[in-house]
């Protein structure tokens, strides 16, 4: 089989792993090629409409277990195919070139058994690093029940590693996946965060007794943390307990991030829920809650209950919060603190940020509001401008509800859109008119100024491509 | 009064500083890149001047900040038309009332110099990613690149840093621009790259490679022309390999 071939195969088996970032990698290149960005870096959006940052592929579809839930199921009829690792190098490394990627996110299959297949990941990931001089970014996926001692090597040269926990309960993942208990995927996941923090200690006792960082930097485990995939509607778990499963694991196991994917129909089995439809929306609300909990200082348990295990169709987590919460509010813009604006449906972290700041200069207005970037058809109900309320201010819940949602895009709309960047839309939630990418707004590269002399030079000095013996 | 510069940065900060030392009052400030005189308004032509120039710069820094030195020269690349006089009235502002001028950012005089300046910010960022080299056959690596905004020097940087051990070349094909590196350094000047090499060998390999698995990775049941759309407008994908 050729390797056009291999390729479209092995990336249609590791598509459905929605996580694609290359965030969070600190990686500075040393006489090789490649470096990591922190805020990450999109390169191309594929026609779904998800971010590719990294080249993802699996090393291999040839698994000897049967998953029901997963194409690469051995009982499924699917073509197979394996790279070597000279393939994958060759393919990371010309597409790093070329700036198609930010790097390699590379999974795998159990083939043979899990030490072999992550001793063979192990050896690319090194080969890269040492042979290549590849400091571009690495997220590998670690095979659960491969020996400790592979897993801890390899978080040795790559930036994320992640387990999928997939289901996420113990009960969906009894019948569903049989070989994969829970806790044979939290064990390795434990060890990574556990590995993650003896690590970062070491580090610091290391830099306390000498200064040399730069030695102690190569040395890092897994430094852009560890992050993990929940399916969601082929168990009939709750938005509840999916949303403290998350919250669970990012206090505990220090995860950077949880992916939700809505579940794809891609095979039939008597097992697995009639669905037609991946259930798009529940993935987006569970994002948008995801969101809330890391950066909101939401707790899974304001956003729902036992009585109200499932997120709300109509209203986005937040507004859904506020409306049931209507005796907090209205909150004055000019003196609330930071932690509450968050909570005001129509302002995002960047206009709070905004508020904040500008507030210190002076008393804010409706109209200085607006400029900033809030939604006021939506913030309108829950604030006051110097003891002023807006327009359209109402206690009445029905009114405030029927106004949010018709003020709310809703997901199938053209504004915000489900799937993996939704998240990412949500900071959008404010109709700020910025393009998807002004999200990224992280300073651009520095020591620009040394250059602009050039753009002084007389047009005359032009030179020619063959003039110049690069 | 009209100042007329020659469409450079300095030649810019030139008329800002004439502005100030000879008092005259100007309505306008134009590049005369872009400039078609007319009758009526009175002209004056302003030559560039280095030393001019770093004061005004210094000014800026000293009396307001840097943060909005480093808005102000991103608005003045944006190229976006009206531009000098939003900036001419920001440094007004700012120079009475100094490094608060950062945090207004409900105040239109300040919106007038930020959202330009947030423009070539995000365009920067988005180009960091869409940005395709092609090996040509002497092993340089070429990106022609046409982005809305002069942006050339806020990229190239970032390509130093990574592709530190490649040649490669980026070349603004609107402006006739371009930053070329050669493993040690780099320089970024108007030139005109009329004849480029032909391609190595195995480009075309990589690049089928490429559009093969940018062709598998998108899931069917969630196909979202829109999405894709709203992320990466659609003049910029001329410039991707896998969309054409
Ligand atoms: S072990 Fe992984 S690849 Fe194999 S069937 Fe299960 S989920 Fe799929």
């Amino acid at each position: 089989m050729d390797l056009f071939d291999k390729l479209g195969i092995l990336a249609d088996a590791a598509k459905y792993d929605v996580s694609c970032s290359s965030s969070g990698g600190s990686r500075n290149n040393k006489n090789g090629v490649g470096n990591s960005h922190a805020a990450g870096i999109c390169h191309t959006w594929s026609d779904d409409g998800r971010c590719v940052s990294l080249l993802k592929i699996l090393l291999s579809n040839e698994c000897i277990y049967d998953c029901v839930y997963c194409v690469n199921r051995s009982s499924n009829d699917v073509p197979r195919a394996s790279f070597t690792a000279d393939e994958v190098i060759d393919l990371t490394m010309n597409f790093y070139r070329r700036n198609y990627i930010e790097g390699l996110f590379l999974s795998s299959a159990v083939l043979k058994n899990p030490s072999y297949t992550m001793e063979l990941m192990l050896n690319i990931v090194r080969r890269l690093r040492n042979d290549h001089r590849f400091y571009g970014y690495i997220h590998l996926k670690a095979i659960p029940g491969a020996d400790e001692r592979l897993i801890s090597e390899a978080g040795m040269f790559v930036d994320r590693m992640s387990v999928n926990i997939e289901l996420p309960s113990d009960k969906g993942l009894e019948v569903l996946a049989p070989h994969k208990p829970k806790k044979a995927l939290l064990k390795p996941m434990h060890q990574i965060s556990q590995k993650i923090i003896q690590n970062k200690d070491e580090q610091k006792i290391y830099k306390r007794a000498n200064f040399n960082t730069s030695l102690t930097k190569r040395d890092q485990f897994v430094p852009a943390g560890q992050s993990t995939q929940l399916i969601v509607g082929a168990t009939p778990d709750k938005d509840l307990s999916i949303l403290k499963l998350s919250e669970a694991l990012y206090s505990n196991f220090n995860l950077k991030r949880v992916y939700y994917s809505a579940y794809v129909p891609t095979l039939s089995d008597p097992r697995l829920p009639a669905i037609i439809k991946p259930p798009l929306l529940r993935e987006h609300r569970l994002y948008q809650a995801d969101w809330l909990l890391r950066f909101y200082g939401f707790y899974a348990d304001e956003l729902l209950s036992k009585s109200n295990p499932d997120f709300n169709p109509e209203l986005d987590p937040k507004a859904d919060w506020a409306l049931r919460n209507l005796h907090l509010f209205p909150v004055e813009i000019n003196s609330v603190d930071y932690e509450m604006l968050l909570r005001v449906p129509g302002i995002g972290v960047k206009s709070a940020q905004r508020i904040i700041k500008a507030r210190r200069v002076g008393k804010l207005n409706f109209d200085n509001l607006k400029k900033i970037g809030v939604v006021l058809k939506r913030a309108g109900h829950f604030i006051t401008c110097q003891g002023k309320t807006y327009e359209t201010y109402s206690q009445n819940e029905h009114i405030v509800k029927e106004s949010l949602i018709s003020a709310k895009l809703l997901p199938q709309s053209k504004k915000s859109v489900p799937g993996q960047m939704s998240l990412l839309s949500e900071l959008n939630e404010n109709g700020i008119s910025e393009g998807m990418s002004d999200l990224y707004l992280y300073d651009s590269p520095q020591n620009t100024k040394q250059w602009l002399s050039y753009y002084n030079l007389p047009q005359d000095g032009r030179l020619l491509i063959s003039d110049i013996h690069l | 009064m009209i100042y007329i510069y020659d469409g450079t940065w300095n030649g810019f900060l030139t008329a800002v500083h004439h502005y100030y030392y000879d008092r005259e009052n100007i309505t306008n400030i134009e590049s005369a890149l872009s400039c078609s005189p007319n009758l009526i308004d009175e002209y004056r032509e302003i030559t560039a001047d280095i030393d001019k120039a770093k004061a005004v710069e210094n000014a800026i820094r000293v009396k307001i900040s840097y943060e909005s030195l480093d808005n102000i020269l991103r608005c003045f690349f944006s190229e976006i038309a009206g531009r000098e006089m939003w900036i001419l009235n920001y440094i007004k502002l700012g120079f009475k009332i100094g490094s608060k001028i950062d945090s207004m950012l409900g105040t239109q005089t300040v919106l007038d110099v930020l959202i330009p300046a947030r423009k070539v910010k995000s365009e920067s960022h988005l180009m960091l990613g869409i940005l395709r080299f092609e090996l040509l056959e002497n092993n340089i690596y070429y990106a022609p690149i046409k982005p809305d905004h002069n942006i050339i020097t806020f990229i190239a940087p970032h390509f130093k840093e990574r592709f530190a051990d490649q040649n490669w070349v980026i070349h603004d094909i609107k402006r006739k621009l371009a930053a070329l590196y050669n493993k040690k350094n780099m320089i970024i000047s108007y030139m005109d790259l009329a004849d480029i090499p032909d391609r190595h060998a195995d480009e075309l390999k990589f690049q089928s490679l490429w559009k093969n698995y940018f062709k598998h990775i998108a899931i069917k049941s969630r196909i979202n022309p829109k999405l894709q759309k709203q992320f990466i407008p659609k003049r910029y994908w001329k410039q991707l390999t896998e969309k054409n």
